[in-house]
C-alpha cells in the first residue's frame, strides 16, 4: 500500500472514530453524519479507489453543501446545528481529496473539530471512556506522525511503535495534570452566550427549555434526587414537582410576574409555605438534593413547610424563589401533609389576559368548549381535547420568527411539546374566559429498587396548567399533554440493583464533572479551608503527643530520601564524594598548612605536588607525606574507596610532630 | 548541576504543530469558558496536561540520554570514515522517542526511532573532513522532538575530542624523484615491475589499492575481493624529505600548492608501505626513521599532517647523503 493510501485509510478510521458519538446525540441530523460515515467507510475499505474530482465538480458540490445545510433549516434552528451540517459535509469532501502529508493535516483539522462537537456534546458517562480512548489514540497519533515526519521506520524489531504502554502511561500522567486544571478553570459564565442563564419564560423553540426548569430534549442530566428521611417510600403523587406558574404572554412566551413577592422568614428553624400551620410531626419529611437550581425549589403537592440554607421568598403562585447561587447545588427539607395545590390568590385580570385577539384560535376554543356551563367542564373538554386531537413531538419545526407559537400550533402544526399543549390550554380557556396559568416543574424520574430514592433527570422536565375553578375549589390542576408525553415513574426490572448502581454511578459523574461549576469550585475552596483549619487545630490537640516524633521519622524519611537520591538518582552527587575521604581531608589541611610558612597552593595544585611542596618545607615529615600522599592518591582515584579514619589520623599526628620539628629549628 | 550544565547551548524553537496546538488551546479555552461547558473544559484541560506531560518527557529525554563517540584511528582528509556512536538513555523512568543527533550544519548524523529505558543504541556516523590537521570533532546538537512535537528542544554536545586528520591521498600514485644513495634500481621500476617481487601477504581490498594487485582466483573462491601485497627484497629505504619552506608563503596559489606537494607525499609513503616497500619521512628537522608495514603509516603521516608553510627563513629539511631520497620542495614544483 503506497502511503497515499495509508494517510487515506488512517484518516478514514480517525473519522469513524470522531464520528461515533453522533448518532446517540441528536445534534445533527442522520443524513449528515451518514454522509460523513459513508465517505469514512469508503477511505477505510478502498484507500485507493478515491476519485479525483475536478475543480468544477468541487465548485458545484460546495454550493450544493450550502444549499442542503440551508434547506435543512439553515439558522432558523439556530446557529450550531448548521454549523455542525456545515462542518460534517466540508469533512466529508475534504477527506475523500486528501493526497499527501499536508492535505492529511488539514483534513485532521477538519475531523478534530468533528470530535469536538461530539465531545461537547456527550452528557452521557460513556463519554469518559470514549475521551480516554479519544486521548490514547491523541497520543499515539501525534508520537507517530512526529516520526514519520524525522523520516523514522514506524516499528522496530520488539513492535509497533510508539508501544501502547507508553501511550497509555502517558495518557494516566496528562489526565493527572489536567485535574488541577479541569478544577481551576474559570467558570464565571459568559454575556455573549445564552447558556446555563436564570431565564424568566418558556421558550416554545425546538429545544424545549422549560422557563430553564428543565431541558427536555434528550437531557439526561440529573436534576433532582429526592428521598424520605425516615426511609418511607415515595408516593407517586410526589413525582410531580413544582416549580411556578407562568401568567404574562408575551412575545410568544410565557412570563412569571415578579412582583408582590413575600419574603419568607423561618419560624421553628423552618419556613412555612401554608398559614394554617401544622405540628411537623404529623408531616413526612423529605430530602431534596437540587443539582442545579435555577430560581425555584422543586416542591412536591402538599408542602407545607421547608427547610433551606438560602434566602427564600414566596410568589404569587405558590413559587417558592431562591437567593442566586450560579448554579451550585441546594439541598433542602420538605414536609409533605396531604397532596393539595399551594395557597394562591385568586386570579386578577392578568391570568385571563390574551396576548393578542386571535379569531381563529378563539373559534376554535368555541367549538371545542364554548357551549360547556361550567369551568371545569370547559377546561376538561379543553384538556380531552388537546390530548386526542394533536399529537406529542419533540421537533415540532416551530420557526422562531413564529411570533405566535400557541396559535401555530393549535392552527398549522398541531404537534409539539407539552409546552405547546399547556400553552394552547392556556389560551383556549382564556379565549373562554376561564382564568389558567401554565405551571413548570417536573414529573416523574426513576425510583429507587427499595422505593425510597427518585431520581429526577432534566428529560423529566415537565409543563401542565392550573385553572382555577372557582372559591371552592381553587386552582385545580390539568394536563393537556398526552399521556405518551408525560414522564413517568421509571420502571424497575430483575436488574434493578444493577440499574440503580449505575445511576448512583452517572449522578456521580453528574454532580462531580458534567455539572462542575462555580458553585463546586467555591465548595471545594470551602472544603480546603476546612481541611487546613480542621487540620491546624488537630495538630495544636495532638501535638503534645504525636509532633516530635512525627517531626523524627518525617525528618528521618526525608533524609533517606535525600540521601537516596543523591546517591542514585543523581550520579553526579556521588562525584562529590570524592575528596571528603579521611586521606583527602589530611591533604586539605596540609595544603592550608602550607600557606602560613609561605607555601604556594594552587587551586589547581594535585595531591603529590602538594606533598612535595610539604616535604620540602618539613623535611622531618616527608616520609609521612609521602605515605599520606600515596592513600589520599588511592582514596581519589582508587577503587577501595575511603581509608581508615584511624590510621590516617596518626599519620597526621606524625606530619604534626615532623612540623613542629622544623619550627623548633627555626625558632632555635 | 545547573540547568547549563545538564543542558550546555540549549536551545528551544516552537514548532509550527506547536503554535497551531497553542492556538488551537486559546481557542478552546474561549468556547469553554463562554459556553461553561464541561466537556469543552474537560477537553481543554487535557489538552494543557498532555502539553505539560509532553514537555516534561522531551526534557527528561534530552537530559538522559549520553552521546558517545569513538572515532576511527585513520582519517584521511576528504575521505569518508565512520565514527560509531553509542547513544544510552539513563533515564530509568522515560523512554526515548525520536531522538536525532546533528551535525554543526544542521545535517543529521544519526536519527533514532525509539530508545527504550536505561538501554542503549550503537550506530555508524559518517565523517569527513576537508582540512588535514588537528580537527575538533563538533559541536554536534542532540535533538529531541516528541513525543508530541510541540517544541524542538537541543543541546550541544561537548564531545572533546580532536582529531588528526591524515593528508588527502592522490588518486594516481606520484613517481618519485630519488637522489643519493646509489642503486641502478629505482623504487618505480620494482613498483612497475611488481610481480616479480616476493608476495608478502594476502589481504582484503582497500580502498586506493591498485586493481592491478587484486589476486582474481582468491577473489573468486573468497567472494570478496582480494589484493596480493608483495615485498621488493632488494628495495631499500626511500626518505621523502619536505622542504615546507617558501619564498613567498602568502603568495596566491602558494598554500594550495603546499597541499597538493603534501597530499603526494602522503599518496607516495602510502603507496610504498602498500608494497611493503620501506619509507622514512624528513619534515623540517623531523626525521623518522623507515617503516615498511602499512600498520606503521601513522608515524610516516603524522608529521605530514602536521606539518605548516613556513617562511624562507625557516630552517631547512636536514640533510640525508647516505640515504636515498626524495625530496619534494615547493621551488621543485614551480
Amino acid at each position: 500500500m503506497n502511503e497515499r493510501a495509508v494517510l487515506r485509510r488512517r484518516l478514514g478510521w480517525l473519522l469513524l472514530w470522531a464520528l461515533l458519538p453522533l448518532p446517540f446525540l441528536y445534534i445533527v441530523l442522520p443524513p449528515f453524519w451518514m454522509t460523513a460515515v459513508a465517505a469514512a467507510v469508503w477511505l477505510v475499505l478502498w484507500p485507493d479507489r478515491v476519485p479525483a474530482p475536478s475543480r468544477l465538480l468541487l465548485n458545484l458540490v460546495a454550493i450544493l453543501i450550502l444549499v442542503v445545510v440551508v434547506m435543512t433549516g439553515g439558522l432558523n434552528v439556530g446557529p450550531l446545528r448548521p454549523l455542525g451540517h456545515l462542518l460534517l459535509l466540508l469533512t466529508s469532501v475534504r477527506v475523500v481529496l486528501v493526497d499527501d502529508r499536508t492535505g492529511f493535516m488539514r483534513s485532521l483539522a477538519l475531523v478534530g473539530m468533528v470530535w469536538i462537537v461530539s465531545v461537547a456534546s456527550s452528557t452521557h458517562m460513556a463519554a469518559a471512556g470514549y475521551f480516554l480512548a479519544s486521548a490514547a489514540i491523541g497520543w499515539w497519533l501525534g508520537i507517530r506522525l512526529h516520526l514519520d515526519s524525522l523520516g523514522l521506520p514506524g516499528e522496530d524489531r520488539n513492535g509497533p511503535l510508539p508501544r501502547p504502554v507508553h501511550v497509555v502511561v502517558a495518557v494516566v500522567l496528562a489526565l493527572a495534570v489536567a485535574v488541577p486544571f479541569f478544577l481551576v478553570m474559570p467558570r464565571l459564565g459568559s454575556p455573549w452566550v445564552a447558556g446555563r442563564s436564570f431565564g424568566r419564560s418558556t421558550g416554545f423553540s425546538p429545544d424545549v427549555d422549560l422557563g430553564k426548569l428543565g431541558r427536555l430534549t434528550q437531557n439526561q442530566e440529573v436534576a433532582l434526587t429526592m428521598r424520605s428521611a425516615v426511609g418511607d417510600d415515595i408516593r407517586e403523587d410526589w413525582t410531580r414537582l413544582r416549580g411556578t406558574a407562568f401568567d404574562q404572554v408575551m412575545a410568544g412566551s410565557f412570563v412569571p410576574r415578579r412582583t408582590d413577592l413575600r419574603q419568607l422568614e423561618p419560624s421553628r428553624g423552618v419556613v412555612w409555605l401554608r398559614q394554617e400551620a401544622e405540628p411537623l410531626e404529623d408531616l413526612v419529611e423529605i430530602e431534596v438534593d437540587l443539582l442545579r437550581p435555577r430560581r425555584y425549589l422543586m416542591l412536591p403537592p402538599g408542602s407545607v413547610a421547608v427547610q433551606a440554607a438560602t434566602p427564600m421568598a414566596l410568589d404569587l403562585y405558590g413559587g417558592v424563589l431562591i437567593g442566586y447561587r450560579r448554579g451550585r447545588p441546594l439541598s433542602y427539607r420538605i414536609w409533605v401533609g396531604e397532596p393539595r395545590p399551594p395557597e394562591m390568590s385568586p386570579p386578577t385580570t392578568r391570568d385571563v389576559l390574551l396576548p393578542r385577539d386571535h379569531p381563529e384560535v378563539r373559534q376554535l376554543a368555541r367549538t371545542v368548549a364554548g357551549d360547556l356551563p361550567s369551568a371545569q367542564a370547559r377546561a376538561a373538554a379543553v384538556e380531552r381535547f388537546l390530548q386526542t386531537e394533536y399529537r406529542y413531538s419533540l421537533e415540532s419545526g416551530v420557526r422562531i420568527s413564529d411570533s405566535d407559537p400557541v396559535a401555530w400550533f393549535l392552527l398549522e402544526g398541531r404537534e409539539g411539546h407539552c409546552e405547546f399543549f399547556a400553552g394552547a390550554m392556556v389560551v383556549m380557556l382564556r379565549h373562554l374566559g376561564v382564568p389558567a396559568r401554565m405551571v413548570a416543574g417536573y414529573s416523574g424520574g426513576d425510583l429507587s429498587p427499595e422505593r425510597d430514592e427518585l431520581v429526577v433527570r432534566e428529560a423529566n422536565a415537565h409543563a401542565w396548567v392550573e385553572v382555577w375553578l372557582g372559591e371552592s375549589q381553587g386552582w385545580v390542576t390539568f394536563d393537556p399533554t398526552p399521556p405518551v408525553g408525560v414522564p413517568g415513574l421509571g420502571s424497575v426490572g430483575g436488574m434493578e440493583r444493577v440499574r440503580w448502581a449505575w445511576q448512583q454511578l452517572e449522578l456521580l459523574w453528574d454532580q462531580k464533572l458534567l455539572t462542575f461549576g462555580l458553585g463546586e469550585q467555591l465548595d471545594l475552596i470551602e472544603t480546603a479551608g476546612e481541611w487546613l483549619r480542621a487540620g491546624r487545630d488537630a495538630a495544636r490537640r495532638r501535638a503534645v503527643q504525636l509532633g516530635a516524633a512525627a517531626s523524627v521519622v518525617g525528618l528521618a524519611a526525608v533524609m533517606l530520601v535525600v540521601l537516596w537520591w543523591a546517591r542514585r538518582v543523581r550520579p553526579w552527587r556521588a562525584g562529590r564524594r570524592r575528596g571528603s575521604g579521611p586521606a583527602s581531608r589530611a591533604v586539605g589541611r596540609l595544603a592550608r598548612s602550607l600557606v602560613p610558612v609561605g607555601g604556594v597552593v594552587p587551586p589547581s595544585a594535585t595531591v603529590r605536588r602538594i606533598g612535595g611542596q610539604a616535604a620540602v618545607f618539613w623535611p622531618a615529615s616527608a616520609a609521612a607525606v609521602a605515605e599520606l600522599v600515596d592513600r589520599a592518591e588511592a582514596e581519589l582515584y582508587g577503587a577501595g574507596g575511603d581509608d581508615d579514619p584511624a590510621e590516617i589520623r596518626l599519620l597526621w599526628q606524625r606530619i604534626r610532630a615532623g612540623m613542629k620539628h622544623r619550627e623548633m629549628r627555626v625558632g632555635g | 548541576m545547573s540547568f547549563a550544565d545538564a543542558f550546555p547551548g540549549f536551545k528551544l524553537r516552537l514548532t509550527r504543530w506547536g503554535a497551531l496546538y497553542i492556538a488551537g488551546c486559546i481557542i478552546l479555552g474561549l468556547a469553554a469558558v463562554n459556553t461553561g461547558n464541561n466537556a469543552l473544559m474537560s477537553m481543554l484541560a487535557m489538552a494543557l496536561g498532555s502539553y505539560v506531560v509532553s514537555g516534561t518527557w522531551s526534557r527528561q529525554v534530552l537530559a538522559s540520554v549520553e552521546v558517545r563517540v569513538s572515532l576511527p584511528g585513520e582519517v584521511f582528509a576528504g575521505r569518508t570514515a565512520h565514527a560509531e556512536v553509542v547513544l544510552e538513555n539513563r533515564s530509568k523512568l522515560f523512554p526515548a522517542y525520536g531522538v536525532v543527533l546533528r551535525a554543526a550544519d544542521g545535517t543529521a548524523l544519526l536519527r533514532q526511532a525509539f530508545l527504550g529505558r536505561r538501554s542503549l543504541s550503537r550506530g555508524l556516523v559518517d565523517l569527513k573532513f576537508p582540512q588535514r590537521g588537528w580537527t575538533e570533532v563538533g559541536p554536534w546538537r542532540l535533538e529531541v522532538l516528541l513525543p508530541l512535537g510541540f517544541f524542538l528542544k537541543s543541546k550541544e554536545l561537548l564531545l572533546g575530542q580532536k582529531i588528526l586528520v591524515l593528508p588527502r591521498l592522490l588518486d594516481r600514485e606520484p613517481r618519485l624523484e630519488l637522489d643519493g644513495g646509489g642503486g641502478a634500481r629505482s623504487a618505480e621500476l620494482f613498483s612497475d615491475r611488481g610481480r616479480e617481487a616476493e608476495v608478502s601477504q594476502l589481504r582484503d581490498f582497500r580502498d586506493g589499492d591498485d586493481q592491478r594487485q587484486v589476486h582474481w582466483k582468491q577473489t573468486a573462491r573468497q567472494q570478496r575481493p582480494i589484493v596480493v601485497d608483495r615485498q621488493h627484497a632488494a628495495e631499500g629505504p626511500v626518505f621523502l624529505v619536505l622542504d615546507p619552506r617558501s619564498r613567498n608563503p602568502r603568495a596566491p596559489g602558494v598554500a594550495e600548492l603546499f597541499e597538493t606537494l603534501v597530499s603526494e607525499m602522503a599518496t607516495a609513503a602510502v603507496h610504498r608501505l602498500r608494497r611493503m616497500a620501506p619509507v622514512g619521512l624528513v619534515v623540517g628537522s623531523t626525521v623518522v626513521p623507515p617503516v615498511r608495514d602499512p600498520r606503521q603509516a601513522g608515524r610516516v603521516l603524522r608529521p605530514l599532517a602536521e606539518v605548516e608553510l613556513e617562511g624562507p627563513n625557516a630552517e631547512g629539511p636536514v640533510a640525508l647523503p647516505k640515504h636515498r631520497t626524495s625530496t619534494f620542495s615547493l621551488d621543485d614544483v614551480r
